[in-house]
């Protein structure tokens, strides 16, 4: 390429504006999306259905996008509804919307120190990412809160639908099951491949039940310490939730608020197929994490 | 959600004018925060204007921003991939005369821009947008855009005049 070594003040503009657009060729770009993560318009999308316009981060409604209104005006107005849930739920009074409140808590509610004093083993709030559930006595995933131990198919009876496991075969069966107010779950043992989650023992916690994610009432309150990110789970949108502890009330079909009160053990994906909810909690990584939640029939 | 389809017409460019704008920064979380921002800022948007330069004047400025507020400017450069992967578009035959060692000499030169020279050269060679999109995206009259232009070629000869007389 000699005639293009030639010294600059040889060559003209158009000549230098040429080699500028050959070498637009040859920039690095990022790649879109990363792996694992929806692309950015499905990202902003999820954002502004959830009523967010300006990123407050001290705490950050979700609710539809129906695009009535400026943001600012939807965000206020789920401000002033998600006070008015969270005093519902303080005051024990049915609200008749069916859909899935993620409240953050942050470290230790102030309720559960009345657990721990009555519940040897329950979980204490250290931050992570020690195990701070002492291992009980007892099956996997005693002592957080999980209802009673039953068996796959006495739990699904119960609950009056399906159940949905990993179809990962290195997983292998769940080692326990337990069952409380129409919620199952499942506790796999720590083993290679699936970390110790906040729980001594518990690699892995998936729990179902029957409920949907209604994004025109999915609020959340978010502490400092805790990140809720929007992310695919094969086509069907759910939240990976990282950070402090949080809990979870969601209210059932018939409109009846359930406070999920059981202790969290780690990194939580949350997403509903169907009319099922799942929840997993785990301490592999959100990319892992959705990769075995894809593989749930 | 006929929103989040019109931007994703426009997703690509502007994640590459996100990663011109700020080298070093997320891009893709630049562009997603753009498109928020563009939704709230919707009711500004005048129906017989352009909808792509817009939308590029905002993820720009989220660019902007994002570089800014960078503590460290070490490594904010543009860069070559030397290595295509298979997957990717052969590069044109123009390109592909734009040999290696002259392709860093003109990186180099780019890269040592004041950010202003840069951009101008961004938006109208690495992106291929017109003197009046490139305007709209970096937000100054297309007179400006000329002579901005004119300046930042001639600084990027000087540039590229200096590496020549050094080696």
């Amino acid at each position: 390429m000699s005639e293009l070594r030639r010294p600059v003040a040889a060559i003209g503009d158009d000549e230098v504006v040429a080699e500028l657009r050959a070498l637009a060729a040859w920039l690095d770009a990022p790649a879109i999306p990363r792996a694992g993560t929806p692309d950015p318009a499905r990202r902003a999308r999820l954002r502004i259905e959830a009523g967010e316009g300006r990123s407050g981060r001290a705490w950050w409604p979700w609710a539809g996008g129906t695009g009535r209104g400026p943001a600012w005006r939807r965000s206020l107005v789920l401000a002033v509804v998600a006070l008015g849930v969270l005093a519902a739920i303080a005051g024990a009074i049915g609200f008749g919307v069916p859909g899935i409140r993620i409240i953050f808590t942050g470290p230790t509610p102030s309720p559960s120190a009345s657990r721990q004093a009555s519940s040897p083993g329950a979980f204490s709030p250290s931050p992570r990412p020690s195990p701070t559930v002492a291992p009980s006595a007892g099956p996997l995933g005693s002592g957080l809160d999980l209802g009673f131990l039953t068996t796959p198919s006495e739990a699904s009876s119960m609950g009056g639908f399906p159940l949905a496991l990993p179809a990962s075969s290195s997983l292998g069966a769940p080692d326990t099951t337990w069952f409380t107010e129409g919620r199952v779950t499942f506790a796999w043992r720590t083993q290679p491949g699936l970390p110790e989650t906040r729980a001594a023992g518990v690699g892995l916690l998936l729990t179902e039940f029957r409920g949907s994610v209604n994004q025109e009432f999915f609020e959340k309150m978010i502490g400092p310490g805790s990140t809720i990110t929007p992310v695919m789970i094969g086509d069907v949108a759910g939240w990976w939730i990282s950070g402090e502890p949080h809990e979870i009330v969601y209210l059932d079909p018939q409109g009846e608020i359930i406070a999920d009160t059981r202790r969290v053990a780690g990194d939580t994906l949350l997403w509903t197929r169907g009319d099922l909810t799942f929840r997993m909690e785990t301490s592999l990584d959100r990319g892992a994490a959705i990769a075995l939640a894809e593989t749930i029939r | 959600m006929a929103y989040e389809e019109l931007v994703r017409r426009y997703q690509d460019v502007a994640v590459r004018t996100a990663h011109l704008f700020a080298p070093d920064g997320d891009a893709e979380d630049a562009t997603q925060e753009a498109f928020v921002k563009a939704h709230a800022a919707l009711a500004r948007f005048r129906p017989d204007a352009p909808f792509r330069p817009w939308l590029l004047r905002i993820v720009a400025n989220e660019a902007r921003n994002r570089r800014r507020s960078a503590t460290r400017r070490v490594g904010l450069a543009l860069r070559v991939v030397e290595d295509r992967r298979p997957d990717d578009a052969a590069p044109s035959p123009e390109s592909a005369v734009l040999a290696g060692e002259r392709r860093s000499d003109l990186l180099r030169a780019v890269n040592g821009l004041r950010d202003d020279d840069r951009e101008v050269i961004a938006v109208r060679y690495f992106l291929d947008l017109s003197e009046a999109e490139a305007a709209i995206t970096l937000g100054i009259p297309r007179g400006t855009v000329k002579s901005r232009l004119s300046r930042a070629l001639g600084r990027l000869r000087e540039r590229l005049a200096a590496d020549e007389a050094e080696q």
